[in-house]
């Protein structure tokens, strides 16, 4: 690509291009013609674009990053995907067992200006936007000026920030963060035991479980937006109907409560040993902790596992909660009348990962 | 009201929600419609808050008083088609470490749909569409009895193709199946818009705060989930 330095650019239409109100230089005009599209940037001689790669990947509206000398293009907002995130750090205080994401403790403080400049650049009317890391939080006062930013140029933007809560334990950084934008965010914030052993042994810090707690409270004060997230796996399972119950009786501020399926990416291949069990063995506590926290008003869903392993009961609460870039319906499902319905699968999943359950539904199961 | 509706009022008052200020909205829209029996819900034990999404949308009203319509949905229409993204290795994206908790995220008030003016997603649904799911199309026109076919007026008369008894058999049973997902009980799943169907449709409707008609109208269709 023709550029002198790292940028950051919005790609545009050659009509939107017309009409944006973004100055020219920050728009990279996607035109299709007979070769197939070509990028350029208004007054300039087109980019060479790499034929080799789909043309599908960049889509009118996206922001992509380009780098001096490299036909790389980083695609770091999508039009239309259901689950744009910005990644705010790799760093992370906890080390999960299960964690999708594996850390790395680099300095990357440049990401702080390299999301200010995605924030401008993204669709005004983007419903929402995750926030993810690493551990957001560790920025401090740089996390403070992406949520103002947000609040700036994307104002109708609902926030969902991923973060295990701990720094919260520091009233100042909750009190700099939260209010930014109290109703407009949403932090959500894993639990996995309700015990401190537990949730320690899962995080794999000592002193986690009571950290998080804290930090909880704190955003609680605050009149925070929470979600609590539990990852469901052989650690978690045994204690998940306790886990409800103390979220219903500890945290009852919280707005919801999500019960993840295990993602095997990252830590959680390494861990599978430790951790796989097929989601059909954990029908019962999962009914239970639904049924516990559902029947007293507190919001439940059930993410990332496929309708055909859970009971019917339990299908309201399952939601199609898997990015659709990673999310893939294997080749049976192609007959499974309640596909359009279900979370599928991640695309990470291989056979050692699937449910023994896992079927499709037919036509005949609804007609009687 | 059954004995197991008024503990589950009891339940609800008792919860923090019922203390906390912001839920002293009363739920507007409990799921009386039970009570008839015509929708009896298949869930044991969640007779109140039979519909998570329910639950979720009370605390929105109570959040902000003005509350569109279940907009959790409306990725859906221009979320699809994205499957072969990433493939190339020279693509890096930031990996979200969960994956998104899209459906409860509240919608913000007064949230215009989101209009994509150069990008429109290919169509994955193989099934009929009645209308072009454009927002701003016309309400679908409900059907008026489950055998008149005649009855259907389709919102743009110079349609070509015309929907025949089998793609509205077909259609129907795609809103029934939706339902039993969401756990309100249309009877089998047979494409017949029966009354039960219908009485399905207008509990659903309420508990998500659109016109309880009964009718398969485009709110409602988006809302379930069958135009894609």
């Amino acid at each position: 690509m023709g550029v002198d330095r790292i940028e950051v650019l919005k790609v545009l239409g050659p009509e939107e291009a017309c009409i944006t109100h973004l100055p020219p230089q920050d728009v990279l005009i996607l035109e299709d013609s007979q070769a197939g599209p070509v990028l350029y940037r208004g007054g300039e001689r087109p980019l060479s674009f790499s034929d080799a790669k789909d043309p599908r990947i960049i889509r009118p509206g996206d922001v992509v990053r380009l780098r001096p000398n490299s036909s790389l293009v980083s695609v770091l907002y999508r039009r239309g995907a259901s689950a744009n995130t910005l990644f705010a750090t790799e760093r992370c205080n906890s080390l999960c067992l299960m964690c999708s994401q594996p850390p790395r403790d680099d300095d990357d403080s440049w990401r702080i200006d390299e999301m200010l400049r995605l924030i401008s650049l993204i669709d005004p009317d983007e419903p929402q936007l995750g926030i993810t890391g690493g551990e957001p939080t560790l920025l401090g006062p740089g996390l403070a000026r992406v949520l103002e930013a947000c609040r700036l140029y994307l104002p109708d933007t609902r926030l969902q920030i991923l973060t295990n809560g701990r720094t919260f334990a520091d009233p100042d950084l909750a009190e700099r963060l939260v209010p930014i934008d109290r109703d407009g965010t949403t932090w959500a914030v894993p639990l996995y035991g309700d015990v401190a052993a537990l949730h320690d042994e899962v995080v794999a810090v000592d002193g986690a479980f009571a950290e998080t707690l804290d930090g909880l409270f704190e955003l609680g004060r605050l009149g925070a937006q929470i979600e609590i997230r539990v990852v469901l796996h052989k650690l978690t399972i045994p204690r998940l109907p306790q886990i409800a119950s103390f979220i219903y009786r500890n945290l009852p501020f919280v707005r919801h409560v999500a019960l993840m399926g295990l993602e095997p990416m990252g830590f959680a291949k390494s861990n599978r040993e430790r951790l796989w069990i097929d989601p059909v063995d954990y029908l019962d506590e999962l009914d239970s902790a639904v049924s516990h926290l559902a029947n007293r008003g507190m919001p439940v869903s059930i993410y990332n596992l496929p309708l055909c392993v859970l009971p019917r009961p339990l299908w309201p609460f399952a939601r199609q909660s898997i990015s659709d870039w990673k999310n893939v319906y294997p080749q049976e499902c192609e007959g499974c009348v309640v596909r359009d319905h279900c979370a599928g699968f991640f695309a990470s999943a291989g056979p050692t990962w699937r449910s023994r359950a896992i079927h499709p539904i037919a036509i005949e199961e609804f007609a009687a | 009201m059954t004995w197991r509706e008024r503990l589950a009022l009891l339940l609800g008052a008792a919860s923090p929600f019922a203390v906390s200020g912001a839920a002293t909205a009363e739920p507007p829209n409990l799921r009386m419609q039970d009570s008839d029996g015509a929708t009896a819900p298949t869930l044991r034990r969640l007779d109140f808050w039979g519909d998570p999404a329910h639950a979720g949308h009370l605390l929105q009203l109570a959040g902000h008083r003005s509350h569109s319509s279940h907009s959790s949905h409306s990725s859906h229409v221009s979320g699809a088609g994205h499957s072969s993204h990433y493939s190339g290795s020279s693509v890096t994206t930031p990996a979200p470490l969960y994956s998104p908790p899209a459906p409860y995220v509240a919608p913000r008030p007064a949230k215009p749909a989101t209009p994509t003016p150069l990008y429109s997603p290919p169509v994955r649904s193989a099934a009929p569409r009645p209308a072009a799911p454009t927002t701003r199309a016309p309400a679908l026109q409900p059907f008026s009895s489950s055998s008149s076919v005649n009855s259907f007026v389709a919102p743009r008369p110079a349609e070509p193709s015309r929907l025949n008894q089998d793609d509205i058999t077909k259609f129907v049973q795609r809103v029934q199946i939706a339902l039993m997902v969401k756990g309100y009980d249309p009877g089998p799943a047979d494409g017949d818009l029966k009354p039960q169907t219908r009485e399905a449709l207008r509990a659903f409707q309420a508990a998500t705060g659109l016109n309880a008609s009964g009718n398969m109208d485009m709110p409602t269709l988006h809302a379930l989930g069958v135009l894609k």
